[in-house]
């Protein structure tokens, strides 16, 4: 997951060369087309989650910040198991049961507090009050329609097998003189077949600091098994952090002594895999030696992603 | 279609084989001071100027004419002509030498009787810069720049700001055949191709052919630039240098056995990293450093006029260091080419002259990276074994022929990368080496039909073929490898073949204007691909496999040539329009992937380039230089990109302007200008944005859809020197040139991007476009000396 980590010196080269010749310009761009943006999840025993939203333009009339333009409301919205066809109901977030509301949060990216304050957050699942309830099983094979305003869209995706880590440890910084910062290391035997791909997230609290965040993925937060397929391995994983936090050195990747770190490990398919790879590296990418990198999702007739999650929890406190 | 071809050849051949007895005359054409050959200089018939040939590669010319007496007139840009008295009753060996004009702008002036090649050769898009010409030019930061002058010229097209990169006709950046004293040069730039690898102070000569790319050459789709490096003065010693804002040069030449042996050393540095060095200390900088440097060598011993050995060689680097304030981040990233030639010219006869070439070139990319308990090294590289034997025959007054043979073995690395994180050990040397075969076969000749019409027809035939070991994945319908193919050392992978007619062709209308026509299909087995818009010390070079057909480009051209005020003004109008099948890029959502082959993520398409080009050029008197103007299109068609719909090249330039004009003000000061206007670059940006996460997602619009503000610039120079005008040599000679670069401090875009601030989740998201410019108004100041 530290692959692209050489480009940090060319980058660090071109800013030295390129500040300070900089201004706003306005660009013209040609009206873009909205169109629906899946952002669907399904992993074991939970139900399924799907957020519709739009895209935007970039530049234009709409504004950005009214967040209820984005929320796709209404949709005719089922999954079909490959047997039955499970509808979908809307549910806004004065709706949704406590359970649900980490989950939520963290589909918007968001701490769980700000997030109670935005009434137009709606998202659709199983219907939790009726009895088609759907729950997410290994193995099954999972259709997503979603019928909108004309648009119909369709994604599919299975839950693989989640593979628990041979163990999970924390490592002091390389530097002794720094004795608050550890790494996360895992170890973890992958099967021996080539194919497998993973996702992971980690999530902190720690009552004495006042810290209790949602899971962020990591930064890379995608690998497959090209380079270590049926073998056993040893990994460092970097801290999930927001996407906007800065790359800071001193402690970029580290976890602080005494809290407590929930590891949400993924078993995922390969079309999930490049979706959150070609995004991952879209993001990190930019300036005069990068090209577009169009993200590669798996929704026909829309955007975005509906990944089946194999997923498989772990919990440790940094430095015991 | 070839059968009759080849049976046409043959008997022009033959027709022109069967003519009266003749007597040759022949030799070497030298510069008189130093004793390098002069490659280019015109030979010709005083009486009849349409009659004559010019001195090839390594100063060699011959003539094979009727008995009789003839007045030869001997010219070459720079140089005072002469004229001959000849009486040819037998075999005569003239080696003549040549004296520089002594007039200041030496450089520009044409002062034999001779200077209307440009509408009297086959030859289309084909320009000589010999390189005291560029240093007359302005240049940034001071560093005289022979790709960045050859931008300047029509249908020549630079990489980007300050970019010493070049894209000719439409075609990509490895669709150029760069060329050092026949050594391919696979990667042209330092830091990120700002400055080229090419020492202005070791070259003595560049060629640059973009149409009618003669059957001599092959392997690349759009052009050749030869470059020759300076043999080294066989008559005395000397020295030249220069010293920079940026970088320092030193040159030393000098005869080991006078007229007959001579050696050639040349050197540049950067030393921005030494003068930065005391300001960073302490800083947070401290320990990052870049720098590179050049090396060239040459030595060459002549046994007697008909035996001559040279051997050159070039090594160059550039090398970035970083270092992380606390240390738990390094890195070490080393890039450069290394070249050696070693040539053996031999006179079979008057009439028949050959050299062999041994030619070993590689280009390497090194990264040793280490983050905390992380490691990383990384490697790619391409490495060339070449042999190549060519023949030059002159049998005739207006008839020359060559033909030849290149076989060259090639070594590819794409991405070796080491790589271990804890326990975890990384390695994918043995996914990765690629070996090929690459021969050539190639006949041209050339001869006039009556006065007016001139022929240059040739043929080349091409075999490539991808060699074992080599281990090649089987993908299953998931894109998974499920099985590997193994290839045993030497066993043939896959092969192809190519044959590749070339035919340019000249009408004389009068003494000063002719029309050409030019056709040529070629054919290019190694590519470079890459996925920026610039292009980049990471950039690979793959051979033709199973998965990737070769290029192949088809290109017609027809010109006007006219010249005016006997032969001051010279100009010219070409048209082109280009076919080019089997174009690589990456696929749309390519992310690259250490350990997996990159032609997996390669898409296929077809090319296509049109246009014109206008040229107007002034060699003679106080005020000299040239205008050129191109109109272009260069257009895309690959169905797995744009949706399938048509997209122009990152390249493509609607309009491109160039004017340079140097003035001749005193016998002390010189002064310089150029202007260029191109069109805003194609290039991709996200129209639209959506939500993943909370987190902003670009939705790109069309492929290279938007255009950025279009370039222009002026520099302008000014180089004084001390007063010349007793014109006696001196023991030492220096000059002194100032530079402006970018006069009115235009701030041309570099790239643009979208500034994000803040979120929607928190309202209080803004975007706004930025512009990044690179190079403001650069005043500089270089002095050079020549002892």
């Amino acid at each position: 997951m530290h692959n692209r980590q050489w480009y940090f010196p060319l980058l660090t080269a071109v800013l030295l060369l390129t500040a300070g010749c900089e201004k706003d310009i306005t660009v013209n761009l040609p009206q873009a087309e909205q169109r629906i943006v899946v952002e669907g999840s399904i992993e074991p025993g939970l139900p399924p989650l799907v957020l519709l939203t739009r895209s935007a333009p970039f530049f234009g009339s709409f504004n950005p910040n009214d967040l209820g333009a984005f929320f796709v409301r209404g949709a005719e919205v089922w999954i079909n198991d490959g047997v039955t066809d499970h509808p979908l109901i809307e549910l806004c977030l004065a709706d949704l049961p406590a359970e649900f509301l980490p989950l939520a949060a963290e589909l918007l990216g968001l701490e769980l507090d700000s997030s109670l304050v935005l009434p137009d957050f709606c998202l659709y699942t199983t219907d939790i009050f009726g009895s088609g309830l759907l729950l997410g099983q290994v193995g099954i094979r999972y259709t997503l329609f979603v019928v909108s305003d004309g648009d119909t869209l369709r994604a599919n995706t299975s839950i693989p097998s989640p593979v628990p880590p041979d163990s999970l440890w924390s490592r002091p910084h390389p530097n002794p003189g720094v004795d608050s910062l550890f790494r996360l290391n895992l170890r973890f035997t992958d099967p021996d077949t080539l194919g497998n791909y993973y996702r992971y997230w980690t999530r902190r609290y720690n009552a004495a600091r006042e810290l209790d965040e949602p899971f962020y993925p990591g930064v890379g937060s995608v690998i497959d098994d090209l380079f270590f397929n049926g073998q056993t391995v040893e990994f460092s994983l970097d801290r999930g952090q927001p996407r906007s936090a800065g790359f800071d050195f001193e402690t970029y990747g580290f976890f602080w002594k005494g809290d407590t770190v929930v590891l949400r490990l993924a078993s995922i398919e390969g079309p999930v895999y490049q979706f959150w790879s070609s995004l991952e590296f879209d993001a990190g990418s930019g300036g005069p030696f990068s090209s577009a990198t169009s993200v590669l999702g798996n929704v026909e007739g829309g955007l975005g992603i509906f990944a089946g999650y194999g997923t498989y929890y772990d919990t440790l406190v940094i430095g015991q | 279609m070839y059968r009759y071809f080849l049976i046409s050849l043959l008997l022009l051949v033959s027709s022109q084989l069967t003519a009266q007895s003749r007597y040759t005359i022949s030799g070497y054409i030298r510069d008189a001071a130093s004793g390098e050959d002069l490659i280019g200089a015109s030979v010709f018939l005083v009486d009849d100027p349409g009659k004559g040939t010019v001195s090839n590669l390594y100063g060699f010319y011959s003539l094979s004419l009727p008995a009789g007496e003839y007045r030869l007139g001997i010219s070459y840009i720079g140089y005072e002509g002469k004229v001959l008295e000849v009486v040819l009753q037998e075999d005569l060996r003239q080696n003549v030498t040549l004296s520089t004009s002594s007039v200041m702008v030496k450089e520009i002036v044409v002062t034999a009787e001779r200077s209307d090649e440009n509408v009297q050769s086959t030859a289309m898009g084909r320009t000589e810069l010999s390189t005291e010409q560029i240093k007359t030019m302005p240049a940034i930061f001071g560093e005289v720049d022979i790709l960045k002058t050859l931008q300047l010229l029509p249908g020549v097209q630079s990489a980007g700001e300050g970019n010493s990169g070049f894209y000719v006709r439409g075609g990509g950046p490895d669709q150029n055949l760069i060329l050092l004293d026949e050594a391919v040069v696979y990667n042209t730039g330092h830091l990120f191709g700002f400055f080229s690898v090419f020492n202005s102070d070791a070259i003595k000569n560049t060629t640059l052919i973009k149409g009618g790319m003669p059957a001599q050459y092959g392997g690349r789709l759009s052009s050749v630039l030869d470059i020759a490096m300076k043999d080294g003065n066989n008559q005395e010693w000397h020295g030249a240098g220069g010293i920079g804002l940026i970088s320092s040069r030193l040159t030393l030449e000098g005869p080991l056995v006078k007229d007959r042996s001579s050696v050639m050393v040349s050197g540049r540095r950067t030393y921005a990293d030494l003068l930065a060095r005391p300001f960073i200390k302490n800083t947070d900088f401290e320990g990052n450093g870049y720098y590179f440097y050049d090396l060239n060598a040459k030595f060459n011993y002549r046994f007697s006029d008909k035996d001559r050995v040279y051997a050159s060689g070039y090594f160059g680097r550039d090398v970035f260091n970083f270092i992380s304030p606390d240390n738990d981040f390094n890195a070490n990233i080393p890039w450069g080419n290394r070249t050696a030639t070693v040539r053996w010219n031999h006179l079979f006869s008057s009439q028949l002259f050959s050299n062999l070439s041994l030619i070993y070139n590689d280009y390497q990319f090194e990264v040793g990276s280490r983050f905390e308990d992380f490691q990383f090294t990384l490697f790619s590289g391409v490495r060339d074994y070449n042999a190549k034997l060519d023949f030059d025959f002159y049998p005739g007054l207006g008839h020359n022929m060559k033909w030849g043979a290149n076989y060259t073995f090639h070594r590819f690395s794409p991405y070796s990368a080491n790589a271990s994180d804890g326990t975890v050990e990384f390695a994918t040397d043995s996914l990765n080496n690629k070996f090929a075969h690459e021969l050539a076969l190639y006949i041209q000749d050339e001869f006039d039909i009556g006065s007016r019409i001139r022929v240059n027809v040739g043929l080349r035939g091409t075999w490539f073929q991808q060699i074992g070991p080599y281990n090649q994945p089987i993908y299953d319908e998931r894109g998974i490898p499920s099985d590997t193919l193994r290839y045993g050392p030497g066993e043939k992978v896959k092969d192809y073949y190519g044959l590749e007619p070339r035919l340019n062709f000249r009408y004389v209308l009068n003494s000063s204007a002719s029309i050409k026509a030019g056709l040529a299909y070629t054919n290019q087995f190694i590519h470079l691909v890459t996925s920026s818009t610039s292009t980049l010390p990471t950039d690979l070079w793959v051979p033709s496999s199973g998965v990737v057909q070769p290029q192949r480009g088809l290109q017609y051209s027809v010109g006007f040539f006219q010249n005016f005020l006997d032969n001051d003004l010279e100009s010219s109008v070409e048209i082109y329009y280009k076919d080019l099948r089997n174009q690589i890029e990456f696929g749309e959502s390519y992310v690259p992937e250490l350990g997996r082959d990159v032609e997996e993520d390669f898409v296929f398409g077809r090319g296509e380039s049109y246009g014109a080009e206008f040229f107007l050029r002034k060699n003679k008197g106080k005020v000299t230089g040239w205008l050129g103007y191109t109109l272009s299109y260069t257009w895309r068609y690959f169905d797995d990109l744009n949706q399938g719909e048509r997209f122009p090249a990152r390249f493509d330039r609607r309009h491109d302007l160039s004017a340079v004009a140097t003035w001749e003000v005193s016998s002390r000061w010189t002064l310089s200008s150029i202007f260029v206007y191109g069109t805003g670059q194609a290039t991709t940006v996200p129209l639209a944005f959506y939500l993943i996460e909370g987190n902003l997602v670009n939705e790109y619009g069309p492929r290279n859809g938007y255009r950025l503000a279009p370039y222009h610039r002026m520099d302008l120079s000014a180089t004084y020197s001390p007063d010349k005008r007793d014109e006696r040599p001196r023991a030492f000679d220096w000059d002194l040139n100032f530079s402006i670069y970018n006069v009115y401090n235009r701030l041309n875009p570099f790239f643009i991007y979208y500034d994000i601030d803040g979120d929607v989740l928190s309202g209080d998201l803004e975007i706004s476009a930025k512009q990044v410019s690179l190079f403001p108004i650069i005043p500089s100041i270089t002095w050079n000396f020549r002892f």
